[in-house]
């Protein structure tokens, strides 16, 4: 094991090669995406497809990791960002930039082993798991909000890890009709599309943490499909009630088939 | 071309109890792999997504291989390639050996696979077809492409849920 993962070794003698192998994307790489990215590359993943259609604005300098001050005068793309971010802290890894929307890069995403999603919208969250459903791929999401009520202000947010064949985002109602079909978020109550460092920082740390402990084995599972929820004014980070709804404790999902995998036809 | 294989886990568990069951008299058991495939910007992907066990009356006695298989089994695969309905589905015959580590195939195993897999191209001839191998821990395979072409090894296998495993096999291993 090389010397720059040896206090990482309890992960498991074949982590390191494992870790070389993996082909990671992450769609999104705002407060949430940005975090992540800089933790894979230094767990010592070296292959990341990374996509973000945006440029650094202003207002992302709270949260944005990776991002400078001249990143604002020069427009400097998120993927940009992101790939200076992963190859200073390991030169040698790979790294394939989308700076477009993901379906742009679908190609790609498809051939990758492990997605992350750090998406605004819980459309675009019901697309990116359709698709993983399709091409195998294990999936994290992460989301999270502040909101206003009469008392004040709230912070929540979740991580969701699903895999093929076992129970999905429907399954655990973070998708439903009501959200896909009218994005009902409750975004500017706080200000725009209100982000934190901390709370971004926290949920992508939990999200890399579900990520390891499925490629390394380093402890035992049991659960493929898991739903954390963080309430960011208890300051807690908690396994969701939704783990115990009866087909997510069953581990039973109706709203993907297995068979449904692959392109719907195939060119050769 | 760089191909990479991936298997549910859960199906792949699936695959191991049918093969691990003893045959009255096969030394070994076989079975086929259903995959659907997919091309993405340098690989092609196939993903595996049901299971063919083969009946004990299926097998032939042979005492020159582990197991052989009789027509109404091959036949049987063959039609499965066919159609399942919606497309063609490529058909991995899969087998399994005892031990650790990345497992390889016999001589006998590529011998005969040669003679097979050939033949799944007669009834699905736009999809590739090949062989795998599993062991306890690992997975390894060959690809075909066409039914003239020469077998490549498949670069990568992962098993997908838990345990979540990833099988890298370079070209010529």
């Amino acid at each position: 094991m090389k010397e720059r993962n040896s206090r990482q070794s309890f992960l498991g003698e074949n982590s390191e090669q494992i870790l070389e192998y993996i082909k990671v994307a992450v769609v999104g790489l705002g407060g949430g995406g940005s975090h992540i990215v800089q933790q894979l590359a230094h767990l010592g993943v070296m292959n990341f497809v990374l996509f973000d259609g945006d440029t650094f604005e202003e207002s992302n300098i709270n949260r944005l990791i990776g991002s400078q001050a001249g990143d604002i005068k020069n427009k400097t793309s998120k993927t940009e960002i992101a790939r200076r971010l992963v190859t200073s802290i390991n030169p040698d890894v790979k790294v394939t930039l989308i700076p477009n929307d993901w379906h742009e890069g679908h190609m790609e995403l498809r051939e990758c082993d492990f997605i992350f999603t750090c998406v605004d919208s819980y459309g675009e969250r019901n697309q990116l798991e359709r698709f993983s459903r399709r091409f195998l791929l294990p999936m994290i999401d992460i989301g999270m909000d502040v909101y206003k009520s009469e008392s004040g202000y709230f912070i929540s947010g979740q991580v969701v890890r699903t895999l093929p064949n076992e129970p999905c985002m429907w399954c655990l109602n973070v998708l439903n009709e009501e959200n896909v079909s009218t994005e009902a978020q409750k975004y500017g109550a706080a200000g725009g599309k209100p982000q934190v460092v901390w709370s971004n920082g926290l949920l992508a740390s939990a999200a890399v943490g579900l990520f390891v402990e499925l490629v390394t084995p380093w402890n035992s599972i049991e659960h493929g499909t898991i739903c954390l929820e963080y309430d960011g004014n208890k300051n807690s980070l908690t396994k969701s009630n939704l783990m115990s709804l009866p087909k997510v404790s069953q581990k039973i999902c109706d709203h993907y088939s297995p068979l449904d995998v692959g392109d719907s036809f195939f060119l050769n | 071309m760089n191909t990479f294989l991936k298997i549910p886990t859960l199906l792949l568990e699936t695959v191991k109890i049918d093969l691990s069951r003893p045959h009255p008299f096969a030394y070994e058991r076989v079975g086929f792999l259903l995959c659907k495939q997919a091309v993405t910007s340098n690989s092609l992907g196939i993903f595996a997504y049901n299971y063919i066990s083969i009946p004990d009356e299926e097998y032939v006695e042979d005492s020159t291989v582990g197991a052989m298989i009789g027509s109404k089994a091959m036949l049987r695969a063959l039609g499965l390639a066919f159609n399942d309905g919606k497309r063609d589905v490529s058909i991995f015959h899969i087998h399994e050996h005892f031990g650790t580590g990345m497992p390889w195939f016999s001589r006998v195993d590529l011998k005969e696979s040669i003679k097979f897999v050939p033949d799944f191209f007669n009834t699905a001839p736009n999809v590739p077809h090949g062989i795998l191998v599993a062991n306890e821990e690992h997975l390894a395979g060959q690809i075909w492409l066409s039914k003239e072409g020469a077998p490549q090894t498949i670069n990568t296998i992962t098993s997908v849920g838990i345990p979540y495993i990833i099988s890298k096999q370079y070209e010529g291993a």
